[in-house]
């Protein structure tokens, strides 16, 4: 069991809780205990955008009190990831910059030394794929999954350095440990466009149509993703680009980790499905059946 | 015609050498999510509008909606990092009371609570019927670190 500081971010803490719940729940059944820490906004790139400065500074009291506890980071979402993982390394690259920021975070009682690691859940489970396999106890035979990586686990790739950026294939590495079944669409790498949603709902609306269509005529059932933007504008948005533009077909979404607890056995109102917006009947019925089988081949 | 303000160019020159690099090739735009589904928004152009210190960079609308997905600082063969050139110009107006309200307001809900969203007691009460501690302000601690460089 090896105990990490758990980073939910506030997109989950505020508005998806039940990926909390879930992650909570199944990461330490898979070895991976959690604790709570007093952390801040990450802060997002929106912030960045406005005050780098105070980026770095926020960045550094997350990293810091993570250091104090002598724990490495996991987080739920890419974008902290992202800002966690390019704040620690810039703050241990630049030492009269580190010097400034310390000077900030001594006001407060911290200090940043760059003794953390920051990585996101899938990063981890990736390097420890054999207990995954060990515990998964109703496969995902016969669901089909339209992964989408979404941009900030991928790229900058010289700091993220976990996957391709051009043609991910992780998550899909992982989908299939749960034996899910992949399937490949044109717009697999075509950004949600969540950070439009707000300011431009209608150009927003149109990347979503597209997402979603080119998943849906690809045949797939639902989409897996492993980040609470790309969840709500691939599950609440999605509702509101459909009214909008009137397309036909619709497709749910799981994160990561709900899928994950679905294949060791938890049912669907125990991962959270039913806090999503969009549903499929279909393929619920075609979960509650895996586990009639599972049962039966026992 | 485009007016030039040497202040602008010296500060987006000042720490972004790289940007004299940029030799106009497109692969930014044509990388570019935002770009493909609203033609008014090219990093291209913006790249070289800021290297001229271009005055209407500073009335235009435009930066703010690029998503931030590093695709174009990944591609760039010229190692510009296009979104990081554009990160500074949009710091560079924030300093001058450039930035639009909605990114102001969203950097003082971060100051001032230490998170992104409204800690409402919604939130908190959702949080507690699946079992999960409601969330306290953090704005206090943060108040006393946050502020642009210099600002101690
Ligand atoms: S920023 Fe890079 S990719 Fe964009 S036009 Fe200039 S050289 Fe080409
Ligand atoms: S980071 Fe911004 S400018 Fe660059 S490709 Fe993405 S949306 Fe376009």
């Amino acid at each position: 069991m090896k105990q990490y500081a758990l980073f939910a971010g506030c997109t989950i803490k505020a508005a998806l809780p039940h990926i909390e719940m879930v992650a909570r729940k199944v990461l330490p059944l898979l070895d991976i205990e959690l604790k709570e820490l007093a952390f801040a906004c990450c802060p997002n790139a929106d912030f960045r955008s406005t005050d780098e400065y105070s980026w770095l500074v926020v960045a550094a009291r997350n990293l810091a009190l993570a250091e104090k506890e002598g724990l490495e980071i996991l987080s739920l979402c890419p974008g902290c990831t992202q800002t966690l993982k390019e704040a620690n390394m810039i703050l241990k690259d630049d030492d009269s910059l580190r010097a400034r920021i310390n000077k900030r975070l001594e006001k407060i009682g911290l200090i940043f030394k760059g003794t953390t690691e920051a990585n996101h859940h899938l990063v981890i489970l990736h390097q420890q794929i054999d207990i995954l396999l060990q515990r998964v106890t109703i496969p995902l035979y016969g669901i089909k999954l339209a992964v989408h990586t979404g941009c900030h686990l991928l790229m900058p790739s010289r700091i993220m350095q976990f996957d391709s950026s051009e043609q991910p294939k992780k998550l899909e590495e992982l989908v299939k440990m749960l034996g899910g079944t992949i399937i490949d669409y044109p717009e697999k790498t075509l950004c949600c466009g969540f950070g439009l949603f707000g300011s431009h709902k209608g150009t927003a609306s149109r990347i979503i149509r597209d997402k979603v269509e080119s998943a849906f005529l690809a045949g797939a059932e639902a989409f897996v993703v492993p980040c609470p933007s790309c969840f709500q504008q691939l599950d609440r948005n999605q509702l509101v680009a459909k009214r909008e533009l009137k397309f036909e077909y619709q497709l749910p979404v799981f994160y990561y980790l709900q899928l994950v607890g679905l294949a060791m056995g938890f049912d669907l109102d125990e991962v959270g499905y039913y806090h999503g917006r969009v549903r499929s009947p279909e393929l619920e019925e075609k979960i509650k059946s895996l586990v009639k089988k599972a049962v039966v081949n026992i | 015609m485009i007016s030039i303000n040497t202040d602008l160019r010296r500060k987006i020159l000042e720490n972004n050498e790289d940007i004299k690099k940029c030799y106009q090739c497109s692969t930014c735009s044509a990388s570019c999510p935002v770009l493909k589904y609203d033609p008014d928004f090219n990093p291209r152009i913006l790249i070289i509008k800021a290297l001229y210190g271009s005055e209407d960079t500073l009335k235009s609308k435009e930066f703010w909606k690029c998503l931030s997905c590093d695709r174009c600082n990944e591609r760039c063969p010229q190692g510009v990092n296009p979104y990081n050139v554009l990160l500074k110009l949009k710091n560079f107006l924030f300093s001058q009371n450039l930035a639009p309200k909605e990114r102001i307001d969203a950097r003082e809900l971060i100051i001032t609570s230490g998170f992104s969203y409204p800690i409402s007691s919604a939130v908190n009460r959702k949080r507690e019927s699946i079992e999960l501690e409601a969330l306290e302000s953090i704005g206090e601690e943060l108040k006393k670190i946050v502020g642009t460089e210099g600002a101690e």
